[in-house]
């Protein structure tokens, strides 16, 4: 299995852009996030909810998910990375 | 589904399923998912796996105990027709014995696996051997010399389907500004420095088959989600050529 930035580093090193990849892959680490993105000229920004089945209980969600925490999460976290990008 | 459970509901197996689209396979259920003999056998269900039974612990059955068996367990029997562990086994020959079943229904009940058996060419000598063991995913059982697992690679070139359906599946709900295709390379409105965010876009910290919890069947969401958690989770290749994420 190839991870997302794996792929992208692979295809722009192919690319002869002369463009380079920065990465903050800690959801948690909200310095990093403001550095990386203070100076990228653009942010991907990936981010999952997940849900499985029901006798294996994650962050208390046995299988069918209890709330869409993972989905709000994702929008204040792609705010987030998006006001990064204001000039 | 439409006030009955899936198992023995003829509407939809029966009716929607087998008749207006005409499906010639199979109807299997789930672990644990048949509530019953006679109507699952009526109701569409062709295939049944392991499962609760009901065991009457009183005589006027206002006590009863689910108990789980299945076919390979104890109380067991070596003829299938005999066994009493399973809503069907010898309970589907006594349903069919007393007209609750029609033996058409059992016939069909029998066809439909065989078919799709049939289909695949799994009578050719060619065909894999069973190359898998549920008890274990090492190469044999504990304690035992037998190989159950041979590790035999059948990806052939299913990567080229898995692009198409992971392409066609990625819908674009936006793009203002026309931020996408991004633009590569130096000057305005190009992207030198690209940042990537979120644990999603990158590797797994236990790799891509395990949780940092120890947890099993990937009940957790750490890395690249690729799949759910749960009982049909399947382990991914680990390592893979770097010249081949370069192909596309």
């Amino acid at each position: 299995m190839i991870d997302p930035l794996a792929a992208i580093n692979s295809y722009i090193s192919d690319s002869d852009s002369g463009a380079t990849v920065d990465s903050s892959l800690n959801d948690w680490n909200f310095a990093n996030i403001d550095k990386v993105g203070a100076y990228a000229d653009a942010c991907l920004v990936f981010a999952s909810a997940d849900s499985g089945e029901g006798y294996l209980t994650v962050d208390g969600n046995p299988g069918d998910r209890k709330n869409l925490t993972f989905v709000l999460f994702l929008l204040e976290y792609v705010d987030l990375a998006l006001t990064r990008l204001a000039p | 589904m439409l006030f009955r459970v899936a198992g023995e509901n003829s509407k939809v197996l029966n009716g929607i399923l087998k008749s207006e689209m005409n499906f010639q396979g199979f109807v299997t259920s789930d672990w644990t998912s048949l509530v019953s003999g006679v109507n699952s056998a009526l109701g569409g269900t062709d295939m049944n796996m392991p499962g609760y039974v009901v065991i009457p612990l009183s005589l006027n059955l206002t006590h009863v105990l689910l108990r789980f068996k299945s076919y390979g367990n104890p109380p067991d029997l070596p003829n299938p027709a005999e066994s009493d562990n399973t809503f069907w086994g010898k309970f589907l020959v006594e349903a069919v014995v007393n007209g609750s079943v029609a033996a058409e229904r059992l016939d069909d009940m029998v066809i439909r696996p065989f078919a799709a058996y049939y289909k695949m060419k799994q009578d050719s000598k060619s065909f894999p051997k069973l190359n898998f063991d549920v008890i274990t995913s090492a190469a044999k059982r504990p304690g035992s010399n037998d190989v159950t697992n041979e590790f035999v690679n059948v990806q052939a070139d299913h990567k080229k389907i898995i692009r198409e359906v992971a392409a066609a599946g990625t819908v674009l709900l936006k793009n203002e500004k026309k931020a996408l295709p991004l633009k590569l390379g130096k000057g305005a409105g190009a992207v030198e420095r690209l940042g990537v965010f979120g644990s999603d876009a990158g590797p797994h910290p236990a790799g891509p088959n395990f949780c940092t919890t120890g947890l099993p069947d990937r009940a957790c969401n750490e890395g690249t989600l690729a799949m759910g958690w749960g009982s049909g989770t399947a382990n991914v290749r680990s390592v893979w050529p770097c010249y081949d994420s370069h192909a596309d």
